[in-house]
């Protein structure tokens, strides 16, 4: 695999520059480092300010806090760059968790055929919705909230506002086990963030996925199936937030319906400081991995320095329009 | 007005006293990989229509960009009205008063005519507290709208929404809206490339009641006849070299092809044909109401089957829906002698159907998506073909140098001018962006292949090249169709041409028979 015909097509937003004067050059060198240049300097800056983060096992930890939410904005950049939006995973992870929690507990089925029915129930809630948007015209926008309800409320009335523990010893090994130095959680996020840059990269999906949400009618032109790629990234997106209950249940041994109301803010956060676009057609799984990164560490930061979780919830929106503003300075100066 | 020049232009060494309104000296503009334009001299006089010319990426849009301050210069300067223009800017152009018209226009098409031509600048009522309110003058706009519409010789409504005019009025909405802007500079990149030929002979009315105006124009485009017509002076650029400015009066077609190409032609329409075949399609009764009615027709293998017509005869309509893009109201097709259903473009490329779109920007080209991956994407969604040419393996998966082999040939083929095969298509000039499409349309093997408007932006060159394409597709087999709106084309590159008019068709002729007056009559209409 040679992969020079698609090694670095500009998929990005750096590579839309018009001009390379050396302002312009500053601006899309902003834009293509200025993603990682903040990472170091948000770590630099916690390091300092708290003392404890700077340590291996800290390190870890933020890996470990990150994954379901790396996990769900895997599934989530490759719908925002199709130019759709699943307002639903967050839902569907609780969805995941409880019914995971409730196959090995109340029904005793064994790990592993749980844990494939849920990602399996995950698929389906995003296969609906694929339906809805792909075949129907539905904006994702309206269907996915309303299944963002549906997931979130069967979820609810599965456990009836009950948690549920006592989950059998053998499945912490997803949530609490490592791997070498790594947590497990973690290298599950790897997996599917290498698998999701995959698709984009070096496959013909990939290619789709960018064409349809940068011109979908030039797409249908093409001969390309827009109703299959719109139902593949929403598949995949339910099938992510599954995965993301799973781990989160692990890791918490326990289950309950309102866990992780808060997590699609964090999510999509994650894909738009990652650079991906709203509009459709650009984004890349780097930027995510390290919109993914920037939000656990000011998570954990804040957490370390004694901030309130309403407080942390006021930083996270301020952080996303900062993000934003900065990507619309950056592409002003260079287009 | 004019911000103030910070400096005067040195003399100009060889001292000519000529009047210019803009001039562009020594202009240089460097892209990674190559060079759009190196050292060009462009100047403007009043009241003259400055025609520059070229081949596809010979640096004329890259011009164009640099004088409409939409992209900075390398190197060189900018002198308006004897004043250095230092940084330029898309706001400082027009405050200038130098307007561009782009192919693409940017008019608000759910505002009527009259507040488009004011956008931003709504004449508002003379009452002292309404206007200080923000409360528009609805009758002087209206007054002020006819005004510039009758000195310009535009019929246009100016109550009329933006949505219901023909292509042609909105683009002379835009240059009215222009002149309502003082503009003394006017640039049209290739703005006939969607006219009929009524439309344009309309057009280069209005052209030249803005140069009776002392508002200097530049004019691009790849019609190397209209270029003749409305000319006063023609600037040649090769590679993005000044060849050399001559009068248009003192030149000749041949001598312009020379200038632009350092070649000749001994034909710039040459006749094609192909081996004549078996019947492979048929099409019978097809109708969309209010758009085309009861067309037939049939074409054989090999055969070149041109459509001709005005703008809005329904052409693109009639095969759009042939292509299953549309979906028609009654009528059937038949491919080799079977009915076939086609409800979307995959059964129709399925069926050996191929497709190339004359809107370029809205159905053709993914314009953040690299040239490779433009090329390929149709090939690409067609796993069994794909795989057989070593594009993709199993699970879609890219095999990248199959894939890079492969664009490389069409590349070469159609000598499209590109620096990588990864750059992004919006990089490309629009002759190449057009180049490439027309790669996709024939990479799928397709034995039907329709072409819209297939040399839109296409120069003089190339579009030999083009037809030499066709041909030996035709040679192969390949039955052609072809729409076009350029009528020495469509007379010599076709077996056979089918005129409609208003949804219909109303005439068909054999090319031993054509000529541009037959043709002209069928598809006004005013045929017997
Ligand atoms: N933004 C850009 N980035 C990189 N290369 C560019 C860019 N814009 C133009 N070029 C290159 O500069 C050269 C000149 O392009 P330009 O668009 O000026 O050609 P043109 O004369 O207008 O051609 P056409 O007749 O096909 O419209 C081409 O090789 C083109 O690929
Ligand atoms: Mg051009």
């Amino acid at each position: 695999m040679s992969g020079e015909g698609k090694a670095d097509s500009g998929r990005g937003s750096a590579a839309q520059s018009g001009g390379y004067s050396i302002s312009s050059l500053i601006a899309s060198g902003f834009s293509r480092y200025g993603l990682i240049l903040a990472l170091i300097l948000l770590i630099v800056f916690l390091s300092i300010t708290a003392e404890n983060f700077f340590t291996v096992s800290n390190m870890m930890n933020i890996l470990l806090q990150s994954s379901n939410i790396g996990i769900m904005a895997a599934g989530l950049t490759l719908v925002i760059i199709c130019a759709e939006i699943d307002l639903s995973v967050a839902s569907i992870q609780s969805m995941g968790a409880v019914v995971v929690a409730l196959l090995l507990k109340e029904y005793g089925v064994p790990i592993v055929p749980a844990v494939i029915a849920t990602l399996i129930l995950g698929v389906i809630l995003g296969g609906v919705s694929g339906v809805f948007v792909g075949w129907f015209a539905i904006p994702a926008f309206i269907l996915t909230l309303a299944m963002d309800s549906l997931a979130r409320g069967g979820a609810l009335i599965l456990t009836g506002e009950q948690s549920i523990f006592g989950l059998p010893e053998a499945f912490s090994v997803v949530g609490q086990g490592y791997l070498g130095p790594f947590p497990m959680a973690a290298v599950i996020m790897g997996v599917v963030f290498l698998a999701a840059h995959l698709i984009l990269s070096r496959t013909v999906l990939g290619t789709n996925i960018y064409a349809v949400g940068g011109n979908k009618e030039a797409a249908r032109v093409a001969g390309v199936n827009v109703f299959a790629v719109k139902l593949f990234v929403l598949v995949f997106s339910g099938f992510c937030g599954a995965l993301a209950g799973v781990v989160m249940a692990s890791r918490l041994m326990a289950a309950q319906a309102i866990m992780g109301m808060f997590d699609l803010m964090d999510v999509i956060a994650a894909v738009v400081i990652g650079g991906a676009s709203l509009l459709g057609g650009e984004g890349r799984i780097i930027g995510t991995v390290i919109g993914t990164l920037i939000i656990a560490c000011i998570r954990n930061g804040l957490n370390l320095l004694g901030i309130a979780a309403d407080w942390q919830l006021l930083a996270v929106g301020a952080i996303i329009i900062l993000a934003v503003l900065l990507d619309y300075v950056g592409k002003k100066r260079t287009a | 007005m004019t911000p103030s020049p910070s400096r005067q232009p040195e003399s100009r060494p060889d001292g000519a006293a000529e009047r210019l309104i803009l001039d562009m000296r020594g202009i240089g503009k460097r892209f990674p990989g190559v060079v759009a334009l190196d050292g060009v001299d462009f100047g403007v006089r009043p009241g003259e229509v400055h025609v520059l010319l070229g081949e596809n990426g010979a640096g004329k849009s890259t011009m164009i960009k640099i004088i409409a301050g939409v992209v900075e210069k390398d190197t060189g300067e900018m002198v308006f009205e004897g004043g250095v223009i230092e940084r330029c800017s898309p706001a400082l152009t027009r405050e200038l008063g130098i307007s561009v018209i782009h192919q693409e226009l940017s008019l608000v098409r759910l505002m009527d005519v009259k507040s488009n031509l004011f956008l931003g600048r709504d004449l508002r009522s003379a009452n002292r507290l309404l206007g200080r309110l923000g409360v528009r003058d609805e009758a002087a706009m209206e007054r002020r709208c006819r005004e510039i519409f009758t000195e310009l010789g535009i019929e246009v409504d100016p109550n009329a929404e933006v949505l219901n005019l023909s292509l042609s009025d909105m683009q002379f909405l835009e240059i009215a809206k222009a002149v309502a802007f003082d503009a003394k500079v006017i640039l049209m990149d290739e703005p006939t490339s969607s006219l009929g030929p009524g439309e344009k002979e309309a057009l280069f009315g209005v052209i030249e009641r803005l140069t009776e105006r002392g508002i200097g124009v530049v004019y691009v485009s790849h019609t190397l006849e209209d270029c003749l017509a409305i000319g006063d002076r023609i600037s040649v650029l090769r590679d993005g070299r000044h060849v050399g400015t001559i009068g248009a009066e003192n030149t000749d077609i041949d001598t312009l092809i020379r200038m632009m190409t350092g070649r000749t032609f001994s034909e710039r329409y040459p006749r094609i044909s192909g081996k004549m075949g078996e019947e492979v399609l048929e099409v019978r009764n097809f109708t969309q109401t209010g758009v085309f009615s009861d067309v037939s027709f049939r074409v054989k293998g090999g055969e070149i089957l041109g459509f001709a017509g005005l703008v809005g005869a329904g052409r693109t309509d009639l095969f759009r829906a042939l292509f299953g893009l549309e979906r028609p109201d009654g009528g059937e097709v038949f491919i080799d002698g079977e009915p076939v259903r086609i409800r979307k473009p995959r059964d129709a490329i399925h069926h050996g159907l191929s497709f190339l779109t004359e809107d370029r920007k809205n159905q053709g080209v993914f314009p953040l998506l690299s040239v490779l991956e433009n090329l390929l994407i149709t090939l690409f969604n067609f796993g069994r073909e794909s795989r057989s040419r070593k594009l993709t393996r199993l699970l879609g998966w890219v095999n990248g140098s199959g894939a890079t082999h492969l664009s490389r040939d069409y590349v070469e083929r159609l000598s499209i001018k590109v620096a990588s095969l990864t750059d992004q298509i919006a990089q490309l000039s629009g002759g190449n962006q057009q180049k490439v499409l027309l790669a996709r349309g024939i990479s799928t093997g397709a034995r039907i292949v329709i072409l819209d408007e297939p040399t839109k932006g296409v120069d003089a060159g190339a579009k030999v090249e083009i037809y030499r394409i066709l041909e030996e597709l035709a040679q192969l087999g390949v039955a052609i169709i072809v729409i076009s709106s350029e009528l020495p084309e469509i007379t010599a590159i076709c077996n056979r041409i089918i005129v409609m008019n208003e949804g219909r068709i109303t005439g068909e002729v054999l090319r031993e028979d054509a000529d541009a007056e037959t043709i002209m009559r069928y598809a006004t209409g005013t045929a017997a």
